[in-house]
């Protein structure tokens, strides 16, 4: 009701404040060109972000200092610490970071922005940069129109810097002929009450244009004019930093739980560091002043000031926060606990992603080997077997044969609450995803997407499987129990080397074991009717038998060649040149076919 | 057809190296290297446990990684006169 309300009233205002005052019009147009500007940075930067950036972000978050400087570097390089935050958000999202290391990159982020302050005050409002727009505009359109995707990244970046520019431009012009009309410096308040009251509208003003650039951008403009007192510039600059998490907080919507807890953790730094500037407020001035006289920045400098006292308090907040980040993870998983369900829901897959092909490939493959855990569970127990007895160390022939336990479930039921939803979440979400990827992206998702329908089909034939091997592996007949466990025993081993490929995923020597496993397999293939033949005829199993363990055979056949063919894709890491070249010397089914036969 | 499927094999490696996609030789040493050391450690274990239950499946793995080894062996000199040709 209240979001109904409110655009048409901020509308409504808008424009009455067009209609009564030329030089609120050309502010508001400042701050809409600004804004303008930097959507076009963001998406500019984008098209650098396919691996170079996401590849960065991966190996610069080992520890709390990389994340810390990465967190500065990158927003420093981008001036947009809400896009850097959007990244981080999408990368703790797919769990390719942990949830310390991105607090540290949001720690680091709100020091980079800081240094926007810096090239607006020392630049942006001494220089004439409209003059530098006009090129710059030009030249980014121009290359915006071009069909390469770096190109196209560059001119919108060039694009966006340009609209930035002519944003301040119109601001700095429109607050200079407002003074000439209006003294806004009137309005000021003093003390406490003036701090809680200007902070409160930074917040506001931030929110609303969901950039705290734009905001302080906006102070600094009315403080050159002096529009407003230095004390209550001080005080915005206090509220523009607290609202800057409005974006990590939208941008958290669509994330999952980790998300949500890293914009927490955003939120909750940028309060504590608004709380402490605000109760620090004179020593905070005062050292301002000491650094200013030590810098050489004339004492009527405000703006420079004002970017001084803006670095100042946000390093105060990082240094007295730094250590608390471990505590504050934990505290912040116990405060937002995961969601317990009963189906078993996409961990890794969230629309926060979608933009970043490497991330989404990440996040898509996470989410594959998720549901083969899902699968392993159901697989363990379709075939009477617990998930530690596959996984362990135990000696697996032994456990077969020994083990007679029928595990008492619903295969059917469990297949609904931990396969199909998560199977149907990766497909909806790889063919919503395909449409942003660039072509080799995309047949790297395809194959994921094989991997995810071979996984679904070995349950399947699990099923199929499940019925007769729980028959006749309790039945008196010796012979057709072996035979029943040999096939129980053929698949666990195969789920076992899987699990155990999985934990080395870069070796290319993991991608050629597969290659034994699929010899194996031919193998039994090759042997099972001469097999069958020879128990029938030494009358060890009955014809009924014979048939059961024939189908029984193709069910654990195909079971076998869908695991195999998922973990295959699974484990190729396309762009990785030892995994091409362990491609090319993988057996073809030829060379399987032949190696079998040499073994037998 | 045998000589068919190989040759079109090697006219698309070819195409690879010369455009520098597909398989770098460096790796593909690299490979054949770790190969020569899986095929080392299989066979001791071979030697180290004899009548036990596991042996099929290690003489398995031995035969493929044989097998693999040869292709690997194939493909480095397949790509040697193309690599020839290219520092010329």
């Amino acid at each position: 009701m209240l979001k109904k309300i409110l655009l048409p009233v901020i509308l409504l205002i808008l424009a009455y404040g067009f209609w009564i005052s030329p030089e609120f019009k050309a502010i508001a147009a400042g701050v809409a060109i600004f804004l303008f500007g930097m959507l076009f940075l963001q998406e500019g930067f984008k098209a650098f972000t396919g691996g170079l950036l996401e590849r960065l972000l991966q190996q610069s978050t080992d520890t709390t200092w990389k994340s810390l400087g990465f967190g500065i570097l990158s927003t420093t390089l981008m001036q947009s610490s809400s896009l850097v935050s959007v990244i981080t958000i999408s990368f703790l999202s797919a769990g390719l970071i942990t949830l310390t290391a991105g607090i540290g990159i949001i720690f680091g982020a709100n020091l980079g922005t800081t240094t926007g302050a810096w090239l607006v005050a020392a630049f942006g409002l001494k220089v004439d940069i409209a003059a530098y727009a006009m090129p710059m505009l030009v030249f980014g359109v121009v290359l915006s129109f071009q069909k390469s995707r770096y190109l196209k990244g560059a001119g919108h970046i060039l694009a966006g810097l340009g609209f930035l520019f002519l944003g301040i431009h119109y601001m700095k012009e429109g607050f200079e002929t407002f003074r000439g009309n209006f003294d806004l410096a009137a309005l000021a308040v003093p003390g406490y009450r003036g701090l809680f009251l200007f902070a409160a509208v930074g917040v506001a003003a931030t929110v609303v244009m969901q950039s705290s650039h734009a905001t302080l951008v906006l102070i600094l403009t009315a403080l050159a004019a002096q529009q407003i007192t230095y004390e209550n510039a001080l005080a915005l600059a206090i509220g523009a930093n607290v609202g800057t998490t409005i974006t990590a907080i939208i941008g958290a919507f669509s994330a999952n739980i980790e998300g949500k807890r890293l914009a927490a953790a955003h939120l909750l730094f940028n309060l504590l560091t608004g709380v402490i500037a605000i109760a620090l407020i004179q020593q905070l001035v005062a050292g301002v002043e000491a650094i200013s006289d030590a810098m050489g920045i004339a004492p009527d400098n405000y703006t420079l000031k004002l970017a001084v006292f803006h670095t100042l308090f946000n390093l105060a907040g990082v240094i007295l926060l730094l250590p608390f980040i471990n505590p504050m993870a934990v505290w912040l998983t116990r405060l937002l606990p995961a969601p317990r369900s009963d189906i078993v829901q996409p961990l890794y897959l969230n629309d926060a992603v979608i933009d970043f092909p490497e991330t989404v490939l990440a996040a898509v493959r996470r989410e594959v080997w998720h549901l083969f855990d899902s699968a392993f569970e159901i697989m363990a127990h379709g075939l009477n077997l617990h998930r530690n007895q596959i996984t362990g160390s135990n000696d697996l022939y032994t456990t077969i044969h020994q083990d007679r336990e029928v595990i008492d479930f619903d295969l059917d039921e469990s297949y609904e609450r931990k396969v199909k939803v998560l199977y149907g979440a990766i497909i909806e979400f790889i063919s919503r995803a395909q449409s942003h990827m660039p072509s080799p992206f995309a047949d790297e998702l395809f194959r994921l997407r094989q991997s995810a329908a071979d996984i679904v089909e070995a349950v399947k034939h699990i099923k199929h499987l499940r019925k007769n091997t729980s028959l006749y592996m309790v039945s008196r007949n010796v012979p057709i129990c072996a035979e029943y466990n040999q096939l129980r025993l053929k698949i666990a081993r195969i789920l076992r080397d899987i699990q155990a490929f999985r934990t080395a995923p870069e070796d290319s020597i993991s991608l050629l074991e597969l290659d034994s496993l699929k010899v194996e397999v031919e193998q039994d293939r090759q042997s099972i009717h001469q097999h069958i033949d020879e128990l029938i005829r030494h009358q060890r199993i009955t014809p009924l038998m014979a048939t059961s363990l024939l189908n029984d055979f193709t069910y654990s056949d195909e079971v076998a060649h869908h695991l195999i063919d998922a973990a295959r894709n699974l484990l190729i890491l396309q762009r990785e040149p030892e995994m091409e070249a362990a491609q090319e010397i993988m057996l073809d089914e030829d060379e399987i076919t032949e190696v079998a036969k040499e073994q037998t | 057809m045998k000589l068919n499927k190989i040759r079109k094999k090697l006219k698309k490696l070819k195409h690879q190296f010369k455009t520098k996609s597909g398989v770098r030789p460096d790796k593909l040493a690299k490979l054949t290297q770790k190969l020569q050391e899986k095929i080392a450690t299989y066979k001791e274990k071979l030697a180290d446990s004899p009548g036990n239950n596991k042996r099929h499946s290690l003489k398995t793995k031995l035969k493929v990684a044989q097998a693999q080894l040869k292709k690997a062996r194939k493909l480095e000199a397949a790509l040697a006169p193309v690599e020839k040709e290219k520092t010329e």
